[in-house]
């Protein structure tokens, strides 16, 4: 039997070794640079007709052995529907920004795509891992080499925002590891389906240490979701990093932190997640509100993003809180989904800056006219943003909203101000954007290339897609679901 | 506590002897300044009532190499100690004593040969 | 003792340290007598490869059942012989480094480090090995002067004679403190030998024995605290590791510390352990563990902020090895069944990923003339490679996964939160504080990565040095993707009961 999941996560690794060898030429290597990353799109399409073919795609070899046989921590990979919808998530969404760092990268563009497919086996292995040592490593893979793509090759204040993501996460990842190491010593496992079985059933776990792992996981992956208080790093790296990194991060990095919450915060401690789950609604509806208000303060159209990043995660966040499978469902479906949006926003603005040479409010406007093909995929994915019918981030408020009327319903009547902020803080920036009047007279505008409609058309293809047809995901999700939701006795 | 007790007490002597010391110097001293009389003058308050003022520095600069010779004179010092009381002994240690001192010296004589070498026995 | 007992002795078990004292002694005289005109260079070798005959004598000793010699002061068991394999991998690539090593008119006796390198090698190695206090202590003082001269080889140097003095001095100060702790220990027990001394010392009365007891343990760990820098003794590390050539740096900041850890390991865990707590049933190392935790504590935090400051890169190096000490002392104070692998693991991999990374500031401070951290800028548009290597080091000082210093982080924080009572704060301040390096080590990579080169001067990479640092990075990474390779070994291999009597 082929291992496709260890073949899927290592994939990128041809590529690290022929750009290694390989000339600086630049054709050469954004050629060597995109094929590498769609090496692992083709064999996570592999995957996902072996998980729907029913195939075995589970992968366990021994490999650490801590303390002479007392602690064992195990090579094993995994997937359910969520993280393979997520896998599926991050080898488009490289591929797509693969493509975009050839066209807008200047210099150093070996360099990068070397960062880039360290950072893609992180992201691929986190959503494979079924243990968490495994998990912490690829996890913490990711970290080195975002420092690095955002520090060298960002805008003005790359190395601050470098550095700050690098704090912020580094002491998230602390706070996981410290957890990871606790639990490893407690139950002497760190296999998933074996901790979710002893959390389960034995008493061996004292009541105390569920809550502050709970609350770690909360705080670790708050970090990186971001939760509210926390956030501030994440706003900084959206708006100078540059945008191909982006994509990724607001694409898949921010996805880590809810794929994680729901995984082991929801998976692990279901009972003492419900306990706490009005605290994590009120968490959500404050990263909504609060969100949402920034986000139509700001004066430039990264933050305004970076903001609604924000106001977005507050959906997981409450959706997770419903506690029930309408809710659960709507936080996957929204993580999935503001993953896409994320990503062609951030590509429509790289655009626009690689045109104009600013992202200012005031000074772009009347783009339609001299951009029209640019400012119609923006006003699309604007629309898909605030939860437009026939959308897919339509479909995910929905379900959110729908879950959490159940149980509290109180949030959720104040949440959906959120959504009406929502519309008009896009709306404000996007039409201010493309219809407002031409403010300064750019030089050498041009519309979409044939290039760049690749990328923009397949993810506003897949964002029309889940809003029409969301059976597709749901088939996928069905899995999961039933794996989480026994263990919060919904 | 008892043992611990007579511990300390064997150090109280030391304790003793420490007060003593420094007290003396400091009594003695003290005495003499309130017994004795007090009427300086110029002439008096001069380094030397009689005698030439000094004209140098007060720290006068020995040779380096006295202190390497004094190292070297250790090492022949020491080996005398040890050899004296082996030699005295010598009946009652027999052939591994023997051994050992012959260790010892050979040590010491590698230790010569880098003082010869690194021309520490010329001088100048 | 006699003929019939000495000759009944099994001299084999010293056959790693006879060589090296073999080695030390033929060179040191070779380089009295042999011409000036001979490249020095070859005495390098000529240590490499004594050390490389130890290394086989001592891989032919694991297995040996433990014993004693010499009336029971040299000790073989696992505990020495997993410790001295380190000891010897950590001189061998050290000496490798010394060869290449050519910063202009240093090294004016290049013959005197190679010696004095081995004869400090052979003290580490006696430290390992003693059961008694007097070697230990005999031991402990051959590395420390040894290290002392090694310090001051750049004799032209200012800075190198005032790391010289600085260090004889603060050296001597903390071997008066050890002395004074293990007189206090001889003097309750009448032993000096360690075996007697974990006998005697349980029939020593709590009321008795207790305060004395206390006294020395705090001043026998306070002494020796000064090997591996720790607080309080930690102030003269960076000094001396900025004013010493290189070579002597690594070889403090790994091998002398390593040594360090022995010496605390054996003297400690021999005595202490026996003896009565301030409370009932505990044992007077479980009574002091707060003490040393905070100390460990303090070291981390001190060692982690002040580096953040540093320019210098060989001063950065020296309070980032400070931090890794107080990491080092976390397992200790955790005392868990896992102690030994944590600590043997961690210094394993400390070994590997210093080393490497002084390697590689050895070529580019020799080849800029300068330290400070601005040497590293652009090097991965110069040298790929040796920027790939650094930053697998500075990743593995980091922490972060994929490198042998992730797998001894983890298994020092599972040691220490499996042990009894848990370590929570102290792996707390371990997390903490390794975070806060993340800024000074990625600082570093930054300058390879970010900045811009100033030069185009090819850069020079001698045989030795490269061959010390690509060793490193082969081990670093092995130890991080498979550590099994090296924790099997050393499960299966080693038995550390064997090192209680």
């Amino acid at each position: 039997m082929m291992d496709w999941l260890t073949l899927m996560i290592f994939s990128p690794l041809i590529g690290i070794l022929i750009l290694s060898v390989q000339s600086a030429e630049r054709k050469t290597v954004s050629l060597t640079g995109i094929l590498a990353t769609v090496l692992p799109l083709l064999l996570s399409l592999v995957v996902y007709a072996q998980f729907h073919g029913g195939g075995n795609l589970g992968v366990s070899h021994g490999w650490i052995n801590f303390g002479g046989g007392m602690f064992q921590a195990n090579y094993e990979l995994g997937i359910d529907g969520f993280s393979l919808l997520l896998i599926l998530l991050t080898t488009i969404v490289s591929t797509l920004s693969a493509s975009v760092a050839a066209a807008q990268i200047k210099q150093g563009l070996k360099a990068y795509f070397l960062w880039f497919l360290i950072l893609e086996i992180g992201m691929l292995g986190v959503f494979t891992a079924e243990n968490l040592i495994l998990f912490f490593i690829f996890f913490e893979i990711t970290l080195v080499p975002m420092f690095f793509l955002i520090g060298r090759w960002g805008f003005v204040e790359r190395e601050k925002a470098a550095y700050s993501f690098l704090i912020y996460n580094g002491l998230g990842s602390a706070i996981l590891l410290i957890l990871f190491a606790a639990i490893f010593a407690k139950t002497g496992t760190t296999n998933i389906e074996e901790l979710k079985a002893i959390m389960a059933s034995s008493e061996a776990v004292s009541e105390e240490f569920r809550y502050g792992s709970m609350l770690a996981l909360l705080v670790a992956f708050g970090v990186k979701l971001p939760i509210v208080p926390l956030h501030t790093w994440m706003v900084r790296v959206h708006v100078h990093a540059p945008i191909a990194v982006v994509m990724i991060h607001a694409g898949i990095l921010l996805k880590i932190g809810a794929y994680g919450l729901i995984n082991f915060g929801l998976g692990i401690f279901g009972d003492q997640f419900a306990k706490v789950a009005p605290f994590i609604a009120i968490l959500g509806l404050i990263n909504l509100l609060y969100g949402a208000f920034l986000a139509f303060v700001q004066n430039e159209l990264k933050s305004v993003f970076a903001y609604s990043s924000v106001s977005h995660m507050g959906i997981v966040l409450l959706g997770v809180a419903a506690m029930n499978e309408a809710g659960i469902q709507g936080a996957i479906f929204q993580t999935l989904s503001h993953g896409l949006i994320a990503a062609l926003l951030f590509l429509l603005v790289g655009i626009i800056h690689q045109r104009t040479h600013t992202t200012k409010l005031s000074s772009l406007g009347g783009l339609a006219k001299r951009m029209p093909l640019a400012a119609g995929f923006l006003l699309a994915a604007a629309m898909a943003s605030l939860g437009l019918p026939g959308m897919s981030g339509f479909v995910s408020e929905f379900m959110a909203f729908l879950g959490l009327f159940e149980t509290m319903p109180w949030i959720a009547a104040i949440g959906t101000l959120g959504i009406i902020m929502t519309a008009v803080y896009i709306l404000r920036a996007v039409l201010g954007v493309t219809y407002g009047k031409t403010i300064k007279a750019f030089t050498g505008m041009y519309d979409l290339t044939r290039i760049e409609m690749i990328p923009a058309a397949a993810l506003l293809a897949l964002i029309v897609l889940i809003g029409i047809y969301p059976a597709i995901i749901t088939h996928t999700l069905q899995l999961t679901l039933e794996s989480i939701m026994p263990g919060i006795g919904g | 506590m008892a043992d611990l007790f007579t511990y300390q007490n064997s150090y109280l002597v030391v304790v003793i002897f420490l007060a003593l010391g420094i007290l003396l110097p400091i009594v003695a001293l003290s005495l003499g300044r309130l017994l004795r009389p007090n009427k300086p003058t110029e002439q008096k308050r001069t380094t030397y009532e009689s005698g030439i003022d000094p004209f140098q520095d007060a720290r006068v600069q020995f040779n380096a190499r006295y202190y390497i010779f004094a190292l070297m004179f250790v090492i022949f010092d020491v080996e005398t100690i040890f050899l004296y009381p082996w030699a005295v002994a010598y009946e009652e240690l027999g052939v591994f004593a023997l051994i050992e001192m012959l260790i010892f010296v050979v040590m010491l004589l590698i230790g010569l040969i880098y003082a010869w070498k690194k021309k520490v026995l010329r001088w100048i | 003792m006699d003929m019939e007992t000495l000759l009944s002795y099994e001299w084999s078990m010293m056959a790693p340290e006879f060589t090296i004292l073999i080695i030390a002694t033929v060179l040191s005289l070779v380089d009295l007598f042999a011409d000036k005109k001979i490249d020095r260079k070859l005495f390098g070798w000529f240590g490499a490869a004594g050390i490389g005959i130890a290394l086989f004598f001592l891989f032919s000793q694991i297995g040996h059942e433990p014993a004693m010699i010499l009336a029971n002061t040299y000790r073989l068991d696992a505990f020495s012989l997993s410790f001295k394999i380190l000891l010897l991998i950590g001189a061998l690539l050290v000496l490798l480094m010394g060869v290449s090593y050519e910063a202009k008119g240093e090294l004016l006796y290049r013959g005197e480090f190679y010696y004095l390198l081995m004869s400090a090698l052979l003290g580490a190695m006696m430290m390992a090995s003693s059961a008694d206090l007097i070697t230990l202590f005999v031991g402990l003082e051959l590395l420390s002067i040894s290290s002392y001269i090694l310090a001051g080889t750049r004799k032209k140097s200012t800075q190198s004679n005032e790391a010289a003095m600085k260090y004889v001095i603060n050296g001597g100060i903390s071997s008066a403190f050890t002395l004074f702790g293990l007189s206090y220990i001889y003097g309750l027990t009448g032993s000096t030998n360690l075996a007697d001394i974990s006998r005697e010392i349980s029939n020593i009365a709590p009321e008795n024995g207790l305060v004395l007891l206390s006294v020395a343990f705090i001043l026998t760990f306070v002494g020796l605290a000064f090997k591996i820098s720790t607080v309080p003794f930690q102030m003269w590390a960076p000094d001396v590791y900025q004013g010493a050539p290189i070579p002597v740096t690594v070889f403090l900041s790994v091998v002398s510390k390593t040594a360090g850890f022995v010496i605390i390991l054996r003297v400690l865990l021999s005595v202490f352990p026996f003896a009565q707590g301030l409370e009932a049933n505990t044992s007077l190392l479980q009574s002091m563990m707060i003490f040393i935790s905070v100390l460990a504590g303090i070291t981390m935090i001190a060692g982690n902020t002040v580096a953040l400051k540093q320019r210098n890169i060989k001063r950065l190096f020296a309070y980032s090895s400070i931090a890794h000490a107080g990491y080092l002392l976390v397992p200790f104070v955790a005392f868990s069944e896992m102690m030994f692998e944590s600590m043997w693991f961690y210094l394993a991999a400390y070994l590997l990923m210093n080393i490497g990374a002084f390697a590689v500031i050895q070529v580019m401070s020799e080849h800029s003339h300068s330290e400070d951290i601005s040497i590293f800028a652009g090097l991965f548009y110069r040298r790929p490679w040796m920027a790939v290597m650094m930053t697998i080091f500075l990743l593995s000082l980091a922490g972060i996964p994929g490198t042998a210093g992730f797998i001894g982080k983890l298994n020092i924080f599972i040691g220490a939160l499996f042990s009894d009572p848990s370590r929570y704060i102290l792996a707390a301040v371990m997390m903490g504080t390794t975070v806060i390096s993340y800024f000074y080590y990625f600082g570093v990579m930054a300058q390879m990565f970010m900045r811009p080169s100033g030069s185009a001067v090819p850069i020079r990479m001698p045989v030795g040095v490269t061959i010390a640092m690509v060793f490193c990075a082969a081990g670093t990474i092995t130890l991080g993707l498979f550590p099994g390779v090296v924790l099997d070994f050393f499960q299966t291999q080693f038995n550390f009961a064997e090192m209680f009597y």
